[in-house]
């Protein structure tokens, strides 16, 4: 199909357990159970056998356990899917291993062993270091937990963590956010991800808005945490990757570049998504009916998501790798697709171009730095045509 | 048949229950089996059920049997119940000898109503009194009887008390149809005079016209002529509606039905009009034809530029059975092409902007509607404007006409002094009072049209609990101190924003304006000046601050697609926006000019 790489897939494995689940989640997750884990594990063990099958080229480059509480897992359940992956597939030995952490849910003895058994990077979803703004949000720590979750991990021998921050929690002032940012920045993470609190409509806390029991920041308010945020961030040594993501040099998060880069990726666990060829499909939230099929050997259902043409995949390159700070290069769109991207949004482009939005530089197209907090407005134009 | 026709109609205002007993009737006479009976069967069209209201006439023809064992062919000719289409009304009752007359129990008498009954009592119909809706709590039945006897010297012994809706009192009223309204009158020897009160276009056999043959006979093969125009047609097919078309070798004096005759344009049979034999025309026309002129003018542009021809087609398919609707095309610099549309009222303007986008699947941006004013120049010339954009500049300006209205104003005597300041400010002249019962007031002012077509209407009936009613004339141009106001987006002026305003109001509507355009307006990109002015000196002004945010904070392989939706759905947004310069403009902007502060 469409060769558009030569490095291997991303992994990503879906441990769909939480404690409990946050108020502005919007990912398949359950209450955990007792010994459902177990039982969860030997099942995702058997999708990485089964699934290695249908796949020829199995070079795997990053791994990332994302939640869902991953961190729940007990390093031995860890170390089993580790173990399978380089069973059934050719794990990269350069390959990033991420494990996504609630702070809630480590110890230290555990993290050394999880990090002797393969994994190399933390992501650990700090969110807020103000205890008002994690209550908000529903999160099951406080901010000292997420301190001494920061210690732990560092002197377990990970020197790749990534902490999440949100920013735009209801009733988050900029200088309370700045005292976050400052305390976040004090920990020297390698990699910080930075998210504008987004809320789907179903989530908790959307209806606590709706009820008029919150109120989000206002959008100005908003646009100046953002850019508070790339000011500090930047001051303290990280540089900005991609809109919300910044890193010290090296540490880029390659799985998630893989989703940008529009890479193939295979999603393993009830609701993972999979990216391959130009069909992208998920794996159906259910988790016992998920369970039910492994025990019996067979691969999990899906549900198929999109089919996409030379034009779709383009379309989706764009979009994706335009929220790349160094952009696309619009020479190997051309190789990658067949067709002319130039020529199709040339109007598009100059357009852009002329409004300080987009930029070219050296064969790249990339959004402005201006843009990027308005980057929907671009964007949203490379979407191909319905009709069409 | 001698003597054995009925003609009638019925007259009742908005939501009196007029199609109800209308249907009813086919029911009752078994024009309809149960099985047919859907409701409100003569309003054919979808926007007609969705408003509640008739626009189209659809005459019926239905056989009764009368308790004096006679059976009777009566005629029954549905009236439209809208002040945009009142000549359409005085066709309709010219080709009738009597009015059924309904008024709601509960409601009384409107001031349309009262309209359309004077109408018909000039046109000498006989008139039988109906009370509707009496099943219904509210219903004040003695009340509204005295009100009808008072106002309209309706004998209130033989008013009839019914319930369409429950099916009470139907049989009383066909009894009172054949024994009070007269037999038609006429001569069915004479040289043939058949009054065309509707007309529509079939794509098949062209346009049919309903008639009533006043005198002499039509059949089948016969050459016809059309006295307004002396066009020649020969018919092909006459039929009556019962309530299926179903032919007939010929009609009578006295008949009603309706005619195929080639004729490719409802505008080749205007209501109104007469149709005469080509052979052996009769001397004159029948009285009361009126050439209809449009009153209310909009520009309508599709929002994609390349549905011009598509507008045009649609626009062209609409007057085939419009023939009030009038059109030419027109430009503007922030719309494009498109066409400058006139209308009889306000509702035949919604009317056909819905349909044009409902049945032609077209995007569509309306500006503010606008009367004809009538400009004297210096240079002795007279200008008609009915678009803002040919305002002369004011150095040219003699003097401004504009149309004013001769409103007649129906309301329980307690809002007698809201409707006074009401009239009061929206320039009204006073004219006259009449107490028409102790309780029920008649005011008559005269307004500007334009005054009318902006919110008196609304305002009337908010000020007043909805207890007002309202019919208006046209009553001549008289002077005005006019002005234009333009609308300017980033210090350009957006030529299908400007509107015409009185003097006096510049300032209010321009700050109304100005704010409202604030508010339908999304943040852009950059910050957006709205400012509105006379001439250069600007009198309003607002600003929309740039946007500050529009991103997707997380974008991840899991949900990829579904932010993919969201994003389409953004861009499905722009699509109806319209882009001027660099601003999008949300397509319902250009009608905001006209839209009322909603309290």
């Amino acid at each position: 199909m469409y060769r558009r790489y030569d490095q291997g897939l991303g992994l990503y494995i879906h441990i769909p357990f939480c404690l409990k689940k946050c108020n502005y989640c919007d990912f398949y997750s359950l209450p955990v159970q007792t010994g459902i884990l177990q039982r969860y594990v030997r099942a995702v063990v058997k999708e990485l056998e089964l699934r290695a099958r249908d796949v020829e080229d199995r070079r795997i480059k990053s791994v990332y356990l994302g939640g869902g509480t991953p961190s729940l897992l007990s390093p031995s359940e860890l170390s089993l899917i580790i173990n399978s992956i380089n069973l059934n597939w050719d794990l990269d030995n350069e390959a990033e291993v991420s494990l996504e952490a609630n702070p809630a849910s480590l110890n230290g003895k555990a993290l050394e062993f999880i990090h002797k058994a393969g994994f190399n990077r933390i992501s650990l979803g700090v969110q807020s270091f103000q205890d008002r703004d994690l209550q908000i949000l529903g999160r099951s720590h406080s901010s000292q937990e997420a301190w001494q979750s920061i210690e732990l991990i560092k002197n377990s021998g990970f020197s790749n963590l990534n902490l999440d921050l949100i920013y735009g929690i209801p009733g988050q002032t900029i200088d309370k956010w700045q005292e976050t940012l400052a305390q976040a920045l004090d920990a020297r993470p390698a990699h910080l991800s930075v998210y504008l609190l987004q809320l789907d409509e179903e989530v908790p806390l959307s209806r606590y808005i709706k009820a008029g029991h919150y109120q989000l920041c206002d959008e100005d308010t908003e646009a100046q945490m953002y850019q508070l945020a790339i000011q500090m961030i930047e001051k303290a040594g990280l540089f900005q990757y991609e809109i919300s993501n910044f890193a010290r040099p090296g540490y880029e998060c390659q799985h998630n570049l893989g989703y940008w880069k529009a890479n193939e990726y295979l999603g393993i666990g009830p609701g993972a998504v999979s990216f391959q060829g130009n069909r992208r499909y998920i794996n159906k939230k259910n988790l016992l009916e998920y369970l039910g099929c492994l025990e019996k050997d067979q691969e999990p259902e899906t549900e198929e998501l999109e089919f996409m043409d030379a034009q779709e995949l383009a379309a989706d390159a764009i979009i994706l790798g335009l929220r790349l700070c160094t952009g696309i290069k619009l020479k190997d769109l051309v190789q990658t697709y067949g067709i002319n991207e130039l020529n199709y949004y040339k109007d598009i482009i100059e357009g852009f171009i002329n409004q300080g939005l987009l930029e070219m530089d050296k064969g790249y197209l990339r959004l402005s730095r201006k843009a990027y907090f308005l980057s929907n407005q671009v964007i949203c134009h490379f979407l191909p045509d319905l009709e069409s | 048949m001698e003597g054995k026709i009925r003609n009638f109609c019925i007259i009742a205002h908005i939501d009196h229950g007029k199609s109800t007993l209308a249907d009813r009737l086919l029911q009752f006479t078994g024009a309809l089996s149960e099985r047919e009976m859907r409701e409100q069967y003569l309003d054919k069209m979808d926007l007609e059920r969705e408003k509640g209201i008739t626009i189209k006439l659809q005459p019926v023809r239905l056989k009764y049997q009368a308790h004096d064992g006679e059976e009777y062919i009566l005629n029954l000719i549905d009236t439209p119940g809208h002040v945009d289409f009142s000549y359409e009304v005085s066709r309709s009752l010219a080709a009738c000898e009597g009015a059924l007359l309904v008024v709601d129990a509960s409601q009384g008498i409107e001031a349309q109503t009262l309209a359309n009954v004077y109408m018909a009592m000039d046109l000498n119909l006989e008139i039988i009194g109906i009370i509707n809706k009496i099943d219904l709590p509210g219903a004040e039945p003695e009340k509204v009887k005295q009100e009808m006897e008072d106002v309209l010297g309706i004998d209130q012994n033989d008013i009839i008390a019914i319930s369409a809706k429950m099916g009470l009192g139907i049989e009383e009223v066909l009894e009172a149809i054949v024994k009070q309204i007269p037999a038609p009158l006429g001569d069915e020897e004479g040289p043939l005079q058949a009054l065309i009160f509707d007309s529509y276009f079939d794509s098949y056999q062209g346009a049919i016209s309903y008639i009533r043959v006043v005198n002499g006979r039509v059949q089948k093969g016969d050459l016809i002529q059309m006295m307004s125009s002396g066009k020649q047609y020969e018919v092909s097919e006459l039929g009556v509606i019962n309530p299926y078309m179903t032919p007939v070798p010929a009609l009578k004096a006295g008949e009603v039905g309706y005619l195929v005759a080639g004729i490719k344009n409802v505008v080749d049979t205007r209501v109104g009009d007469t149709i005469t034999g080509a052979r052996k025309p009769a001397p004159k026309p029948l009285p009361g034809y009126q050439e209809v002129k449009p009153m209310v003018y909009c520009g309508l542009y599709p929002l994609e530029n390349n549905d011009f021809e598509k507008l045009r087609d649609a626009l062209d398919k609409l007057k085939l059975n419009d023939s009030s609707l009038f059109y030419e095309p027109e430009s503007s610099d922030a719309l494009g092409f498109g066409f400058r549309c006139g209308f009889l009222g306000l509702l035949h303007l919604e009317i056909v902007r819905e349909r044009l986008e409902r049945e032609y699947d077209l995007s569509l941006m309306a500006t503010a509607p606008v009367v004809v004013y009538r400009i004297e120049l210096t240079d002795g010339r007279v200008l008609d404007v009915q678009n803002p954009t040919h305002w002369p500049p004011a150095q040219q300006i003699q003097a401004v006409l504009e149309p004013y209205y001769k409103a007649t104003i129906m309301v329980p005597h307690e809002y007698v002094g809201t409707i006074m300041e009401l009239c009061q400010e929206k320039r009204g002249v006073y004219l006259n009072m009449e107490y028409l019962t102790a309780q029920r007031v008649i005011m008559t002012y005269k307004l500007p049209l334009a005054e009318i077509l902006y919110d008196f209407f609304d305002l009337m009936k908010s000020r007043t609990r909805g207890y007002a009613s309202l019919d208006y004339e046209l009553a001549g141009y008289e002077k005005s101190d006019l002005v234009k106001l333009d609308v300017m987006l980033n210090g350009e002026t957006i030529d299908a924003l400007s509107f015409i305003t009185h003097r006096e109001n510049a300032y209010v509507r321009a700050r109304s304006i100005t704010q409202r355009l604030r508010k339908i307006i999304p943040r852009q990109m950059y910050e957006v000046i709205i400012q509105a002015a006379i001439g250069s000196k600007v009198i309003a002004r607002e600003s929309i601050k740039a946007m500050r945010k529009d991103v997707l904070a997380k974008c991840y392989g899991g949900d990829i697609t579904r932010k993919k939706k969201l994003l389409e759905k953004q861009k499905e947004g722009k699509k109806r926006m319209k882009q001027i310069g660099r601003i999008e403009v949300p397509k319902d902007a250009f009608m905001s000019v006209m839209d009322i502060e909603k309290n």
